[in-house]
């Protein structure tokens, strides 16, 4: 290999670092370390004129490392890894040091030691970047694919997104019937519409689209491989079914608890709010003249901390519903905090108001309790803020409790290898930044199996997880950042540490075929699934796993250089 | 100490006024509470005794025509200009205590005794007389509703000039 020629390019950011480090003195201290044949300032290095001068340098002085010392890497690090490519340079010979985030930005006060610390990060940058290989990218073919688990609203929103997008979606249903949770209400809030109206049209739509594969009743049996190649099998009716799929999208939902409080199940005119749905829409609910509704229960206690987000806008719906059949009933809310979010939502409970549904605050340390026999005659409620208890008369009490994780959530989980999160729900990769994906590529998650979702929210998350699966079974191509671990065979002693440690599943223990090395059990990494964490290569005993970008060779050199060693 | 309310279904009057001032649309937001003079004149002055508390007693059902708090209020009327939500509390006091006379509610009103109507409540003339004995003025001067107090004005200035006719 030819003798390192590495170009550092130390940016100003503006004043961002300009205006606390002092740049030319950093340049000219870059320009005194081994190996560096070229070290220059930039304004803005992100600019088209600091990218040219980047690829111009390579080409001037023969460059064949190059170090950026700027921002971070999350937003820039492929934009300089272009530039090299682009001047002929394996992108993975290019390493970014951040003096901004780590080191202008935090020490503004103290302007000296920032600009001696931006040195040693140089120093270490320049340190590793000796010692770069170039790599390769892993590439896969995307099966062009898609499962679907689901037939509620979130996921027949995402089957019929991604089929009308011209793909092929098994649809995977574990009832008999499409539409999940939306058959058994009564109503949509804030809308107060039949439900029929719009899960008819979309079942109808999905019934009939060609590029739809319904599986029903059925369940998911099996799943291996990894984005671009998974291998389901399916119980279709006692009928085992096998296909391929590119990506998989978890829509399954959740179930509504049914409480053991406020004597429910005891008492006949105690009901859930979906019990009170069901009998409603079978018109059975008989005469009621007195209506009182408690919300949250079950749900914000210490065995189950969670807000359940839908069931105050359930609670007020019914509720008018009832002031609706009946404009002489007195209905009472009974309610912790309210959640009514949005201007549509908050105009509802306005209205709901005015038509006469009277709320009352209660404490978890002071809850209602139901007085009656056989039936429930009265409530008495605490107002903590009038120093009053209540006696509400009460001839029908509804209880709203929230939606819990399904039973099978944790079967699935092991089958599709995706993590559940606090309470039972599926765990998203990010909350904020990857809402609708999990931390394993290639499959996604939308709807009430994630969270509890209202029937919007549901649709919504149904298009995302269909719009971010969509983008590998359009590319038909997978690529895997050359950040992957790698097994010496020769080194390795076949412990199995490394595939204890790896949360993604991506190594395995098999036979070596490697010549001279026939028959010894040695860690295999799947580089599609492998996501570049690097527990195995810190796990390892020996040294025999290595992970590219971040070798021990590399790693130690930098940390070499800081404490002034060579 | 913790007190009982029963519920009582609201009387159609009371029901109507409170529809007619906008209760329901109360979100307790509690500036009604912040704003109020009273709490500067009044020790006895609480959530209870308060726009808020008032607001929410008469939503709920219980018996506030027969509650004292409801005669101190000034109906200076500050609470309805900063309300978000557009309750008319003074409106709707005035209103209620008119209700509450004509179901015969009668020991917080005082009723003038020249032309026999109500004219305030007992509490502010009782905190009226205190304050014009601090000030040195005659209690006697409020015993009469404006109207009347004008009407005698005029008699004991006007007659004798022989101005204005008497009947």
């Amino acid at each position: 290999m030819a003798a390192p020629r590495i170009g550092v390019f130390i940016c100003h950011c503006g004043t961002n670092i300009g205006g606390i480090v002092d740049v030319p003195q950093v340049v000219e201290y870059a320009k005194s370390l081994p190996y560096v044949a070229y070290a220059a300032a930039n304004l803005y290095t992100c600019s088209e004129e600091g990218i040219s001068s980047i690829k111009h340098a390579i080409k001037e002085y023969d460059l064949n490392r190059v170090v950026v010392a700027s921002c971070t890497p999350r937003t820039h690090q492929p934009l300089f890894r272009n530039a090299c490519a682009d001047a002929g340079l394996n992108p993975y010979l290019f390493e970014f040091v951040n003096i901004r985030e780590h080191c202008s930005w935090i020490h503004m006060q103290n302007r000296r030691e920032a600009t001696e610390k931006a040195k040693e990060l140089v120093k270490m940058g320049v340190a590793k970047a000796r010692w770069l290989d170039a790599q390769e990218e892993f590439e896969s073919d995307v099966y062009p694919a898609a499962m679907v688990i689901g037939g509620g609203v979130a996921g027949m929103s995402a089957a019929l997104n991604l089929a009308n997008q011209g793909f092929e979606v098994h649809l995977v249903e574990k009832e008999p019937e499409l539409g999940g949770r939306l058959l058994k209400l009564n109503r949509i809030f804030p809308i107060n519409k039949d439900p029929s109206e719009l899960v008819e049209s979309i079942v109808k739509a999905v019934e009939g689209h060609s590029k739809i594969r319904l599986h029903m009743p059925a369940v998911v049996k099996a799943a291996s491989g990894y984005i671009g190649n998974f291998d389901i099998s399916v119980d279709e009716g006692g009928k085992e079914v096998s296909f391929k799929a590119g990506v998989i999208i978890v829509a399954t939902g959740a179930q509504v608890l049914k409480p053991e409080l406020y004597r429910y199940g005891e008492l006949a005119n105690v009901l859930t709010q979906l019990d009170l749905e069901q009998r409603l829409k079978d018109g059975k609910l008989g005469e009621f003249q007195n209506v009182v509704m408690i919300n949250c229960v079950g749900a914000r206690i210490p065995e189950r901390p969670y807000c359940s987000r839908l069931c105050c806008m359930t609670a007020i719906k019914n509720a008018a519903l009832m002031k609706e059949i009946n404009s002489e009933a007195k209905v009472y809310v009974l309610y912790r905090d309210l959640m009514t979010y949005g201007v549509e939502f908050e105009e509802y409970y306005r209205e709901v108001k005015e038509a006469g549904v009277r709320f009352i605050r209660y404490t978890p340390s002071n809850l209602p309790q139901v007085i009656g026999a056989e039936r429930v005659e009265s409530v008495r409620v605490y107002d903590e803020l009038m120093d009053m208890e209540l006696e509400l008369p009460c001839d029908l009490l509804v209880l709203a409790t929230p939606l819990i994780p399904n039973d099978d959530n944790e079967e699935l989980s092991r089958i599709l290898k995706v993590p559940i999160g606090d309470g039972g729900f599926f765990l998203e990769a990010h909350v904020k930044l990857r809402p609708v994906e999990f931390a394993m590529d290639g499959i996604y998650v939308g709807g009430s199996c994630r969270w509890p979702a209202d029937i919007r929210e549901s649709i919504a998350q149904g298009y995302a997880a269909a719009s971010e699966a969509v983008i590998p079974l359009r590319q038909g191509l997978v690529k895997v950042e050359a950040i992957t671990a790698t097994v010496d065979p020769k080194i390795c002693k076949g412990c199995g540490t490394c595939a204890l440690v790896c949360p993604f599943d991506a190594i395995e223990l098999k036979e070596s075929e490697i010549r001279g090395l026939e028959g010894k059990i040695v860690s295999e990494v799947n580089t599609a699934l492998c996501k570049g964490c690097g527990l195995c290569a810190a796990a390892c005993p020996n040294g025999a796993v290595q992970q590219r970008g971040f070798t021990d060779m590399q790693l130690l050199s930098m940390v070499n250089a800081l404490s002034g060693k060579r | 100490m913790k007190q009982e309310g029963k519920v009582i279904a609201g009387g159609d009057p009371l029901a109507k006024i409170i529809d007619e001032k906008k209760l329901s649309l109360c979100v307790e937001c509690g500036k009604c509470v912040a704003s109020c003079p009273m709490a500067e004149f009044y020790d006895r002055f609480s959530f209870l005794f308060s726009a808020r508390g008032i607001i929410k007693k008469a939503l709920l059902g219980l018996d506030i025509l027969k509650d004292s708090n409801i005669w101190f209020c000034l109906e200076c009327d500050v609470c309805a200009q900063l309300c978000p939500a557009g309750v008319k509390y003074a409106e709707f006091v005035e209103d209620i205590r008119q209700l509450a006379i004509s179901e015969g509610i009668t020991k917080n009103s005082v009723v003038c005794p020249r032309c026999g109507r109500y004219y305030l409540p007992l509490p502010t003339v009782e905190r009226l007389k205190e304050i014009m004995a601090e000030m040195g003025l005659a209690g006697e001067f409020i015993e009469l509703c404006p109207q009347c107090r004008r009407d005698d004005m005029a008699e004991k200035l006007a007659f004798p000039t022989g101005l204005v006719k008497s009947g």
